[in-house]
């Protein structure tokens, strides 16, 4: 480690707080404590510091009393650390040989008795002093930021995304493990509130995104691999193939015929569609796409279409260079598992998405049919999948609200009621949650005759089948648990949301999954669309249940904050970072296990070997490696270990005056 | 106690709800289940069903609702009437109740048949003339 430098003519300030701190800390007792401390050239108080004299009276002071240290004992950090660096800067002393004590809230706020609040002033004043004697000047970490983002996911949140982005002149690169873009939302009959289908709500984004030339769109493709820091991140993509190279007048011809027929997964198997297929009308691309493992490679298509379509296209792996990434990979809807409510067990239990498939592909007749019977009633079955309450004996539960649910079974029910008024509706509810506006949804609903039940939380209904017909039993809270049993055609199971995938996305990127397995943000409040990796974003469903409204403000706050990030083209990056002594280092490696970011890795220094090695873009500053080193080689910038002990030496010091 | 919500399995011989409806005009699917009602009406403590359950009975058309001794215990004080945050004027409804449980004329005085009318107490003679009538 380089010699430290000790500074010897640090000037102190006291702040009086304009009686915030001088009613309770005897101002002048402090700085006649310290003025006479090793390395004090003067001590000053002033009525308030922060204001333009007590700015100026330190710019001065720094001049004409050469200083090379400052320490101010004030209030919060939070509120003026920022203020005081910048009047050190103006002096043209490095902003890092400052030290902001504070006083306000840790003395003379925290206590009424004003002996030893001045008494514990001046122990931290003089801890301050020891810390600027230690410190070393640092310059902010600048690095050049590629102008391009990754955006993992092209169901709603990722289009949003990659539209603002492009809109920002920031290059996209949208990657979608599905042939088609439009995710889950393609897949909604109505949305609230305007009745919007789902396919139109994704296709009108998707006419925007068209229309944009910096983003590229991979379909049928996956994020492998990523290596590197924000500003800077190494991305490999593999692509499958589509076997459809282009569009041909025939195509139509040649997807009817196709000889193989395998359910639909898109309407969850209501409907079936060839091994050549659009998933649906208006999908994105506009190019039907072959499914390999369906496909016999018969050659038929071949035959209609020629060269348009090649079936010994082979995957690729493409590497592109991103400045940042942002996850919007989505979530899945919980899948009961047989017999949970009849579930697999009745032909006529089915869930919510899968309901909204049959809903939308029975548009045009005033009959809903399924199965091949009319359906006259409906049980919903609400909370299936969500605030599930652990027992011991059912392992993993969703203990989460999945937040969705109540909105869209409600708002379909009011839907249902116009389009079909013959159908009677029944609501298996444990608590009814359309928060905020939505509330005007449920009341609606319930005045045009949908019949709400609650059951208790630990009595689910039980669905069982009697006479072809299909019997919801339950327990009625509000009869004060009187049983009621209810004849239906069709149960619907409201299903609630469940994360995508996140653990495999997690590691790629190695961020870190929260509650219920959803993608964990930094701070719910203070970073709410960012990771514990800088340079990494996460939107949508992946991070949280979410409604469609909530999922589109998420993605453009993440795309905003990415742009932000970015779009200067240059990274400015606070020093507070750890270093390496490669002399001291005895590669224990203990560092490299506990780093949150994966900071940490092994470098070939000369004459020495290999040893660890700090990226200093990708450092957060937490200093969990300072604690665990057992040579002491890992040392943060703003915080030496050397300094914590003098600090801590002077603070006692200070005490036992 | 079990309720079966289909007509077919406890015949009623109409919707209670849509009965209610044209006697009272009250919808009673406005009613949120909150039991402000219930928490108000003075009379509670001594019903059989309370009136937000009543008013719940009768969504699921359950014949309980007509039969239960609570719509004879309420008073009209209108208590619920005022309290309830959807607008549903319980009294009315109660009073709905009673006035098809009446129309069924399940036990009706045959005036006729009564023999010395004058010594019977008169309440008693026009509660019966208001049960023919109801």
């Amino acid at each position: 480690m380089s010699k430290f430098v000790e500074r010897q003519r640090i000037g102190v300030y006291v702040c009086h707080c304009g009686g915030n701190i001088s009613d309770y800390v005897d101002v002048k007792e402090v700085v006649n404590a310290v003025k006479d401390y090793p390395g004090v050239v003067l001590a000053k108080d002033f009525i308030f510091m922060c204001s333009d004299a007590g700015q100026k009276m330190i710019e001065e002071d720094i001049k004409k009393h050469n200083l090379d240290g400052v320490v101010v004992a004030a209030c919060s950090p939070k509120l003026h650390e920022m203020t005081f660096r910048n009047v050190v800067t103006r002096a043209g002393l490095n902003p890092f040989l400052f030290y902001h004590v504070n006083i306000r809230e840790q003395s003379s706020w925290a206590h009424r008795d004003r002996k030893y609040s001045t008494k514990k002033a001046i122990s931290h004043v003089l801890a301050g002093i020891e810390y600027v004697k230690l410190a070393s000047a640092l310059e902010k970490i600048r690095m050049k930021a590629e102008k391009s983002v990754l955006i993992i996911g092209g169901g709603i949140a990722g289009i949003r995304a990659a539209l603002d982005l492009s809109g920002m002149g920031i290059n996209v690169v949208l990657v979608e493990k599905e042939p088609f873009l439009g995710g889950r939302t393609a897949r909604i009959w109505r949305t609230h509130p305007n009745g919007k289908k789902g396919v139109d709500v994704v296709r009108g984004l998707i006419n925007e995104l068209k229309e944009r030339d910096n983003v590229v769109i991979l379909t049928n493709s996956e994020v492998t691999h990523v290596e590197g820091f924000v500003g800077n991140f190494k991305v490999k993509v593999h692509v499958n193939p589509r076997y459809v190279i282009k569009n041909h007048p025939r195509m139509k011809e040649a997807i009817d015929v196709c000889p193989v027929t395998v359910p639909d997964e898109f309407n969850y198997g209501l409907t079936t569609r060839k091994a050549i297929y659009y998933p649906y009308e208006g999908a994105y691309p506009e190019l039907p796409v072959i499914d390999p493992k369906a496909c016999t490679r018969c050659g038929e298509c071949v035959k209609i279409v020629g060269d348009a379509i090649d079936l010994s296209q082979k995957p690729m792996d493409l590497e592109f260079k991103v400045g940042a990434i942002v996850v919007t990979t989505g979530f899945k809807p919980y899948e009961p598992k047989p017999g949970e409510f009849g579930y697999k067990e009745y032909g006529n239990v089915i869930t919510l998405p899968v309901f909204d498939r049959l809903l939308d592909l029975s548009e045009g007749g005033n009959k809903l049919i399924y199965n091949g019977k009319e359906i006259n009633s409906i049980a919903f079955i609400y909370c299936v999948g969500s605030r599930q309450i652990p027992n011991g004996s059912n392992g993993k539960v969703n203990e989460y609200c999945s937040r969705y649910c109540c909105n869209a079974t409600i708002y379909r029910a009011s839907q249902l009621k116009r389009k079909y008024p013959h159908i009677k509706q029944y609501h298996f509810y444990r608590d009814i949650r359309t928060y905020g506006l939505n509330e005007l949804l449920y009341l609606k609903a319930g005045e045009e005759g949908a019949v709400f039940i609650k059951y208790p939380d630990e009595e689910p209904p039980k669905v069982y089948g009697e006479d072809g017909k299909l019997i919801v039993e339950s327990k009625d809270v509000v009869l004060g648990g009187d049983t009621v049993r209810t004849k239906v055609d069709l149960v619907v199971l409201v299903v609630g949301m469940e994360p995508y995938d996140t653990k495999k996305i997690s590691d790629i990127l190695s961020i870190s999954t929260g509650k219920g397995g959803f993608l964990q943000e930094a701070h719910p409040k203070l970073r709410p669309v960012e990771t514990l990796k800088s340079g990494i974003y996460i939107a949508g469903t992946a991070q949280a249940p979410r409604t469609i409204s909530e999922t589109l403000i998420s993605a453009s706050a993440a795309s905003a904050k990415a742009a932000s990030m970015l779009i200067k083209g240059e990274i400015e990056l606070e020093p507070r970072v750890a270093r390496v002594d490669p002399e001291k280092c005895n590669l224990s490696k203990r560092c490299v296990e506990v780093c949150p970011t994966g900071a940490i890795s092994f470098k070939e220094y000369e004459g020495l070997g290999t040893k660890a090695w700090v990226n200093e873009a990708m450092c957060i500053g937490c200093g969990a490696c300072t604690a665990v080193c057992p040579t002491e080689a890992i040392q943060l910038n703003t915080l030496k270990t050397t300094q914590i002990k003098r600090m801590i030496e002077a603070a006692i010091k200070g005490l036992e005056r | 106690m079990e309720i079966y919500l289909e007509r077919k399995v406890k015949r009623m011989e109409f919707e209670l709800s849509e009965r209610i409806k044209m006697i009272s005009g009250e919808n009673v699917f406005k009613c949120i289940s909150c039991g402000r009602c219930t928490a108000i009406c003075p009379a509670a403590p001594f019903m059989d069903f309370k009136p937000h359950q009543i008013i719940h009975l009768v969504r699921l058309n359950d014949e309980r609702a007509v039969e239960s001794e609570a719509i004879w215990l309420c008073t009209s004080c209108m208590y619920c009437s005022e309290r309830c945050p959807r607008d549903i004027d319980v009294a009315r409804v109660m009073e709905a109740l009673r006035a098809i449980n009446l129309r069924k004329r399940k036990d009706v005085v045959a005036l006729r048949k009564l023999k010395d009318l004058k010594k019977l107490p008169p309440m008693a003679l026009v509660a019966s003339g208001r049960k023919y009538t109801g």
